[in-house]
């Protein structure tokens, strides 16, 4: 009894408590949401990155084209650890 | 018995590494190497844009050559590799930087500016306070202290059409700014030369006044403020082409780095005889 009216009081001191939480919820699904999209610009930087870099090592087209989709694809990887080591040494901060 | 890979014929080594400078893929194009041309210059010119886009344009920015900052000058080192914007950025700079940038005594003709800004009339007159729009029309004339610039306001408040003379003291703003637009002042006087109030607002500023302009320290910070991260992620944009279009300049001017194919392309060189 003593601590529903302790909850009732506390709910009745902070009325937008609730109202905060589906804000803050709503504000980190839309941080997500820019984060995505700004690490989505690094997908074509990485592609055109692979190809230039590749085409400056070789003449042939088919070894140009090979060779950067592979880079491409390293490139990728690389990336994806490393976003998981951050997210694994962020996790709880 | 292997077949040798095909020569690459490099015409004129020098002039294509300074095509491919100047305009990444023309170096290429000028080789003949017609697939690497468009890689090039779909790849250089593609970051270049995009980071120039994503920045509002502000991206490049050339050093103070008076006032040589490591960081500015580290800043244009990576944007340096695309040519021909790169070398309007260092004469952009020289102009912005000269003692001749300052805001005009006055102008050689007559010209005419589509104007937006805001009319703050006299207490009287308080009912013609308002954003205006119209054509501010400006000559050069004769002020109280020698040559000045004056004019006349034509426009519309709310819908409403609105003639304004304006007093021979009409300032504007320095000609050579990253600013977009041009920041005019001006007095409004009756046809007897009374003064009615002040019109303040902006006038378009050409692209040749504007295009990798230096930014001074108010406008990096609000350009700051306003891009956001994106301000970063163009100046990686800006710099990769940059750094991209040396490799492509290497290319052009020495060939590719490994040879033709790579070395699973490669024919088997025959068994040895026995």
């Amino acid at each position: 009894m003593v601590t529903t009216t302790m909850r009732i009081l506390r709910h009745r001191r902070h009325p937008r408590r609730n109202l905060d939480r589906v804000d803050q919820s709503a504000s980190l699904f839309n941080l997500g949401q820019q984060i995505m999209m700004y690490t989505l610009n690094l997908l074509p930087l990485a592609a055109v990155v692979s190809l230039i870099w590749t085409a400056t090592r070789y003449e042939s087209t088919p070894t140009i084209m090979r060779k950067s989709v592979r880079l491409f694809l390293q490139i990728l990887f690389f990336m994806a650890l490393i976003l998981v080591g951050l997210f694994l040494l962020s996790r709880g901060l | 018995m292997t077949t040798p890979p095909p020569k690459i014929d490099l015409r004129n080594p020098i002039v294509a590494g300074i095509l491919a400078f100047l305009f990444p893929g023309a170096g290429h194009f000028y080789q003949r190497r017609f697939f690497k041309a468009f890689v090039f210059a779909f790849g250089v010119w593609g970051s270049w844009w995009t980071g120039m886009a994503m920045s509002d344009w502000k991206a490049l920015q050339a050093p103070d050559r008076g006032n040589m900052q490591t960081a500015a000058v580290l800043k244009f080192a990576g944007q340096a590799g695309v040519g021909l914007p790169s070398l309007w950025a260092v004469y952009q700079s020289s102009r912005y930087y000269s003692k001749d940038n300052t805001s005009p005594i006055t102008i050689a003709g007559p010209e005419e500016y589509s104007f937006q800004g805001r009319l703050n009339m006299r207490a009287e007159n308080a009912n013609q306070t308002g954003d205006v729009t119209g054509t501010l029309s400006l000559v050069a004339a004769k002020g109280d202290f020698g040559p000045a610039i004056g004019g006349k306001f034509a426009g519309s408040l709310d819908g409403k059409p609105l003639t304004f003379d304006l007093a021979n003291k009409v300032h504007l703003d320095q000609p050579i700014r990253s600013d977009r637009q041009l920041a005019v002042t001006a007095s409004v006087v009756d046809e007897k030369g009374e003064y009615l109030g002040e019109l303040l607002g902006k006038i378009p500023r050409p692209l040749m006044n504007w295009f990798a302009c230096p930014l001074d320290q108010q406008e990096e910070a609000e350009w700051h403020r306003e891009r956001g991260k994106y301000q970063e992620l163009a100046m990686v944009f800006v710099w990769v082409a940059g750094l991209m279009n040396l490799l492509a300049i290497w290319d052009a001017v020495e060939g590719p780095a490994y040879g033709y194919y790579d070395d699973e392309n490669t024919p088997a060189p025959p068994p040895p005889a026995a």
